[in-house]
């Protein structure tokens, strides 16, 4: 049934095999995306973020806890759970008073039926009272239970919230070297014939030590192949030419990558 | 007449060229000149010994070295060596070659040079002197280290910061206890009380809000990403709790919404309790960003499936793509829908 007033468009997808997705948007989404393209994006999501946040954890220390201080303030649980509370026995209320309200009604019925001398109605309609008085003192019962844990709750208390700024700065840190290192293997990758994914080269050449040595015109960078396979050798020697087709300067003097076999 | 006096002026141009040969390497032999043109009346044994104990192995005898000393002009003459009041460096005007035999994370110190190369950092820097000199006219009274840096230290500190995770440090405290080579990658070292206390500077001038222009890239996509990240955290004062999902347990913690365009740059962050839920907060995020980045469109998780806030977005005219929970909806026969596109696989879109 179409909801009144509802401006989400869907688009569905029914695979040949599998479970229907249903992906919705606003109709704002429909100027720069065709909504045939919607689940294309949408799946794009754990591409840019999932993977992007698992990146950031493994290399750019976005699950390390900054700063200690901490922001006391009221209890929000407290204040959920009152609240919640609060609702419940007014409920409670309303039905302690509408069940009060049927026991007087049938206990008129009860004495009425009584006073004319009925025998089988003056029976069931003790019995229906029977069964209103109990949910009567279920109804009293439940509000009983309801006021003692609001009153258990206790005085509006307090608890803390941790104060956001450090660790803010830190993960805008994070963020701004993952943006670097991403265009960083833009360009390394353009110097390339094979594809090397950002794990593989903070292993093989961001972690490798080596030797720098100066001269008046360059600097030479030589990285050791120390343990390295013969695969990963030659991989290294092709992202050690991409390095160098980088044209990297330091001073203004050209950096030449070299490797730099050292005995075991 | 002091020995050295008399060889050749060292020059610029007067590194030689360091041809590997069968002994030793060029590393070596470029480690080997150094040392002897930091004092060429050395020994060839204590040049050696010092060799030795920069952990560099070479193999080759004192008459080897001495031969190599004639051919570069640094040979000293026969007997003990003379006062060492009279030997001078040659050459002592200017370094014409810099060794370090050992250098750790020789692929961080190449992206280091790519990034100034981009000027990578002038952004964060301009941004932190803006913070800067927006704190001082709001707060007079305030004196501390950070207000008084130069654009050259607050990079050099931010850099290290910045460079730390590549380092394998993740908390401050790693600086201390972590062999790293700031020394050789920003030209100092530093111990984590500075960077401690560089932050805590950056906290109070506010530089997180400073710094968010730094991550918006000249060309942004027309899409956002926006996705909360969770992180625990352990603490003995009672603290707002919430589901933190990569552990699967109610605890304290905090909850990183960030917000990627459709290249996979990062544009913003904000930081919430783990006690609130995204749907209580992601319009006002959404417009921060928009107001930060200029998007207007947003692909949020299936977590947001309500109607009420794509009329929320629909109301602040933004764009909002999500996914229908799969407890929503029984499939195809819950909607009246129309035949759009059928694909290769069979797919009926």
């Amino acid at each position: 049934m179409p909801r009144a007033d509802d401006p989400r468009h869907f688009v569905i997808v029914a695979p040949a095999e599998g479970k229907t997705l249903v992906y919705w948007g606003t109709p704002r989404v429909k100027a720069p995306l065709e909504p045939t393209a919607w689940p294309q994006v949408y799946r794009e999501r754990s591409a840019r973020q999932e993977n992007s946040f698992k990146r950031m954890i493994d290399h750019g220390a976005l699950n390390t806890n900054y700063g200690r201080k901490k922001i006391i303030g009221a209890d929000r649980h407290q204040q959920r759970v009152r609240e919640h509370l609060d609702q419940a026995l007014e409920a409670a209320q309303k039905r302690v008073e509408k069940q009060g309200q049927k026991v007087k009604t049938q206990q008129a019925k009860v004495v009425e039926s009584a006073s004319k001398g009925h025998g089988k109605r003056l029976e069931q309609r003790q019995r229906t009272l029977a069964v209103l008085d109990k949910a009567l003192t279920d109804a009293q019962h439940k509000q009983a239970r309801l006021a003692e844990h609001a009153s258990a709750l206790g005085p509006p208390g307090k608890r803390a919230d941790r104060d956001f700024r450090k660790q803010t700065i830190m993960t805008i840190r994070t963020l701004l070297l993952e943006n670097a290192l991403r265009a960083f293997m833009v360009v390394l990758l353009g110097t390339l014939q094979t594809q090397v994914s950002l794990e593989c080269i903070l292993r093989l050449v961001f972690e490798r030590s080596g030797t720098r040595i100066g001269t008046s015109s360059e600097v030479v960078y030589w990285i050791n192949t120390t343990g390295l396979s013969l695969p990963y050798r030659r991989l290294l020697a092709e992202v050690v030419e991409g390095l160098c087709a980088m044209d990297l300067r330091a001073q203004g003097k050209p950096i030449r990558v070299r490797l730099r076999d050292m005995p075991p | 007449m002091p020995l050295a006096l008399s060889k050749p002026p060292l020059t610029a141009s007067a590194s030689p060229p360091f041809e590997a040969g069968r002994k030793l390497g060029t590393v070596e032999m470029a480690l080997v000149w150094k040392l002897l043109h930091e004092d060429p009346a050395c020994p060839s044994r204590v040049v050696l010994a010092k060799v030795a104990q920069s952990q560099v192995p070479i193999a080759v005898s004192v008459r080897h070295l001495n031969r190599l000393r004639a051919k570069w002009h640094l040979n000293r003459r026969k007997g003990r060596p003379g006062q060492t009041a009279l030997s001078r460096p040659v050459g002592s005007g200017g370094a014409v070659l810099q060794v370090t035999p050992h250098l750790s994370f020789v692929g961080v110190h190449l992206f280091a040079h790519w990034l100034d190369q981009q000027e990578g950092f002038a952004p964060v820097v301009a941004c932190l002197r803006q913070a800067i000199e927006a704190h001082k006219p709001t707060h007079p009274d305030d004196d501390f280290a950070l207000v008084h840096h130069r654009d050259q230290t607050l990079l050099r500190r931010f850099q290290a910061l910045f460079f730390a995770p590549l380092l394998g440090i993740e908390t401050l405290t790693g600086f201390d206890t972590h062999e790293h080579p700031l020394q050789t990658l920003l030209g100092r070292g530093y111990h984590s009380a500075t960077l401690t206390q560089f932050l805590g500077q950056l906290e109070r001038i506010d530089a997180a809000g400073a710094l968010i222009p730094a991550l918006v890239p000249q060309q942004v996509g027309q899409i956002a990403y926006v996705d909360g990240h969770m992180i625990a955290y352990w603490s003995r004062v009672p603290m707002h709790k919430g589901k933190i999902t990569m552990l699967g347990r109610i605890m304290a913690g905090s909850q990183a919404v960030i917000a990627h365009d459709d290249t996979g740059q990062g544009l913003f962050v904000e930081y919430h309790p783990p006690d609130r839920h995204l749907s209580q907060f992601i319009v006002d995020y959404c417009q921060k960003v928009a107001l930060a980045t200029g998007v207007a469109v947003f692909v949020i998780d299936r977590a947001a499936n309500a109607v009420a806030l794509a009329r929320a977005f629909e109301h602040q005219d933004f764009g909002l793509l999500c996914m229908l929970d799969d407890n929503e909806h029984y499939g195809l026969e819950s909607f009246e829908a129309t035949l759009e596109e059928t694909r290769k696989d069979g797919t009926k879109v």
